[in-house]
């Protein structure tokens, strides 16, 4: 019965067309919900509805402590405490930096299993799309070469091996380094 | 004497009668070919005139599916969700002969101009034989005389190809073709998925048309005509996604129903949002018009299957469709037409050729004041290209590249690559702009900042688009600009 609640509503969404959207919007990630509320919220000096806002977020950020070794939690609520918010901005950008790290990490490990890694590559451009417009025009040429170059070495799983074309470890190590370099301007 | 007189009389009436007859038929063999001349000449004039326009992207959906072409994966919006590959092989049949983005353009551009013919083969079929090229002429002429069939023809969306593979399909169930009829419907929803409600409204309203006997078959083979397409549709996109193309799918939907789909402005229930977007475009006498002309389709026999058709299309998009987009009504509009023109027909002589003649005048004042006839670029496009121009100029305030917009965000991403591209769907955008006086891409007018420049619409239900700048952010304490870094 679920599945065809599913299939009604992806009829639905068929037709649903608006004029001022963005289809690559990344649709519920609690981390790009997050960011917009908080940067709202430390822009308007509102730093209660700030730290509200990070406690939604603090979850995923405190992953990152507990999985990578990367603290970003104690940056944060540092610039909440200063009451600053373009450090505010800047600890966002560098947990977005470490999300897509993540995800890219993820996509090169399960780099066989085409359904997941795809998933983590797309997912990641996601987030680099919220950092791309900050960035100057080489950087975004480099950034965006990069998860080009990721989004190929993923391949193509093909329909019963027609259209395959296999994974390519090698190239999906070379691009996550060329994006990875590309976003060093955010650390 | 009275005898051969008489016989004189009885020799000369059937003379007079077959003079008369040959005179008759003389002359309107002479209002065919004048008709069909006429009809002919206007439509290659409109052609001719669309064909003038430059073949360039001015939506995003159009880029995505130009994108499509070089490369198509749904999960990377290549081009969006569902994959419109029905649409996407027949653009890139064009592409061998020109560019991807052309291509989209011309796809829609030639659907477009092959639609008058297809809704007047339509009409042909509603009225059986009993039609006159002067009616075709007055269809075709009310037609191509409707402001919001050429926006629609230059915009490179998908809308006018699904439209007439769904008139063929029509054609095909009145030509009990059902095979090919079922082929056509599998191709429009290939090329449009969301015109499904005109497929369910033409599972409704077969049996209108259908022997009853004969209703199972006609549904089996229209069926296997559709699976036919689809099948090969479906095995192409999970070729190129696998099963991440239902992931997608879900991120989309979701999207749709949580995120961005939610941007009807107005708190009016979404029909008389419709109402007003109507008036708006048509003028209330069109609209009484069309309801008056859809309600006689109904009752009479001939012309209730489109108009039931119509009807079930028209109950959707008042329900369910944004009334910012004017071309989701167009499958009711065009459709209308050829049941209008049926039912203009069935009148005496003169009523029929006055009413025509007021329809034809009232389009034609319409055309002339809702279009503009400078040979222009969509606005989008036109934004592109004043920035271009003047990113060139020694002004101070082209050293901050900082763009921010809600219209046609990646085209413009791809065409201005050396400039930073903010999407305000993001309230965090506004601040940014705000900070660095950046650039503001508008579909409304906004008080509290500069304007810049105007990008006119070229057509109805093409927005005009607004350029401002942000002024420099002001300290609280002097008083003065603050010069952000």
């Amino acid at each position: 019965m679920r599945k065809i609640y599913l299939i009604a509503a992806m009829l639905l969404s068929l037709s649903l067309n608006t004029q001022a959207y963005t289809y690559s919007a990344a649709g519920k990630e609690p981390l790009i919900d997050g960011r917009e509320a908080l940067i709202q919220a430390a822009n308007s000096n509102d730093f209660v509805a700030a730290s509200k806002a990070y406690q939604k977020v603090e979850e995923e950020v405190l992953y990152f402590k507990q999985e990578y070794g990367i603290d970003l939690d104690t940056p944060m609520r540092n610039a909440l405490k200063a009451k600053d918010a373009s450090k505010v901005t800047k600890v966002l950008n560098k947990i977005y930096v470490a999300e897509i790290n993540r995800r890219l990490t993820g996509a090169e490990k399960n780099i066989n299993d085409y359904q997941v890694a795809k998933v983590l590559v797309v997912k990641s451009k996601l987030f680099l799309d919220l950092l791309t417009p900050q960035m100057s025009a080489e950087q975004r040429e480099q950034a965006n070469e990069g998860i080009q170059g990721a989004l190929k070495a993923v391949g193509n799983p093909g329909v019963f091996g027609v259209g395959a074309a296999p994974a390519d470890p090698d190239t999906m190590k070379q691009s996550h380094t060329k994006l990875m370099q590309a976003l060093k301007i955010f650390q | 004497m009275t005898a051969s007189t008489s016989g004189l009389f009885s020799e000369r009436v059937p003379e007079q009668i077959s003079q008369r007859n040959s005179k008759t038929s003389e002359l309107s063999s002479v209002l065919t070919v004048l008709a069909v001349a006429l009809t002919f000449l206007i439509w290659t004039i409109w052609s001719y005139w669309l064909f003038q326009y430059p073949m360039k992207i001015g939506h995003d959906d159009a880029l995505f599916f130009a994108r499509g072409i070089e490369h198509f994966s749904v999960v990377e919006i290549s081009p969006h969700f569902p994959g419109y590959p029905g649409f996407i092989a027949l653009a890139s049949v064009l592409s061998i002969f020109t560019t991807p983005e052309s291509a989209v353009v011309l796809t829609s551009l030639i659907s477009a101009v092959i639609l008058p013919w297809l809704l007047a083969l339509l009409f042909m079929e509603l009225s059986g034989k009993d039609y006159t090229p002067v009616a075709v002429l007055f269809l075709i002429s009310f037609i191509i005389l409707q402001p919001l069939l050429a926006g629609m023809a230059l915009s490179g969306l998908t809308d006018l190809t699904g439209l007439a593979f769904f008139i063929a399909s029509l054609i095909g169930c009145y030509k009990k073709r059902n095979l090919l009829a079922g082929l056509m419907l599998g191709m429009m929803l290939a090329c449009r998925p969301s015109f499904f409600p005109l497929a369910i409204g033409l599972l409704i309203a077969l049996p209108l048309i259908t022997d009853r006997q004969h209703l199972l078959t006609t549904y089996g083979k229209g069926l296997l005509g559709v699976i036919l397409v689809a099948v090969p549709c479906l095995l192409f996109v999970l070729a190129k996604d696998g099963f991440a193309y239902f992931e997608e799918g879900l991120r989309f939907t979701q999207g749709h129903f949580q995120i961005w789909g939610n941007t009807v402005s107005s708190s009016l229930p979404n029909w008389q949002q419709w109402l007003n977007t109507l008036v708006t475009a048509f003028s209330w006498p069109f609209i009484a018009v069309t309801l008056l002309s859809l309600t006689v389709g109904l009752i009479q026999c001939s012309s209730r299957f489109i108009t039931l058709i119509i009807v079930v299309y028209l109950g959707w998009i008042l329900l369910a469709q944004n009334p910012d987009n004017l071309r989701h009504f167009a499958p009711v509009l065009l459709l209308w037409l050829s049941v209008l023109t049926f039912q203009l027909q069935q009148l005496i002589v003169i009523f029929k050729t006055i009413l025509s003649l007021v329809i034809a005048t009232v389009y034609l004042s319409l055309f002339t004041s809702q279009i503009s006839f400078a040979v222009l670029d969509a606005p989008a496009q036109q934004a592109t290209d004043w920035f271009k121009e003047h990113s060139q100029s020694p002004e101070k305030d082209f050293n901050r590249r900082v763009l921010g917009t809600n219209y046609a965000v990646s085209t413009l991403r791809e065409e201005l690559p050396d400039w930073q591209i903010y999407d305000m769907y993001y309230p965090s955008s506004e601040l940014v702009l705000r900070q660095q006086q950046g650039y503001r891409l508008s579909g409304t007018k906004q008080t509290d900042l500069q304007l810049i420049a105007e990008f006119p619409g070229r057509f109805t239900g093409e927005k005009k688009l607004y350029l401002y700048q942000y002024a420099k952010p002001v300290s609280r304490m002097t008083g003065r600009s603050i010069d952000t870094p």
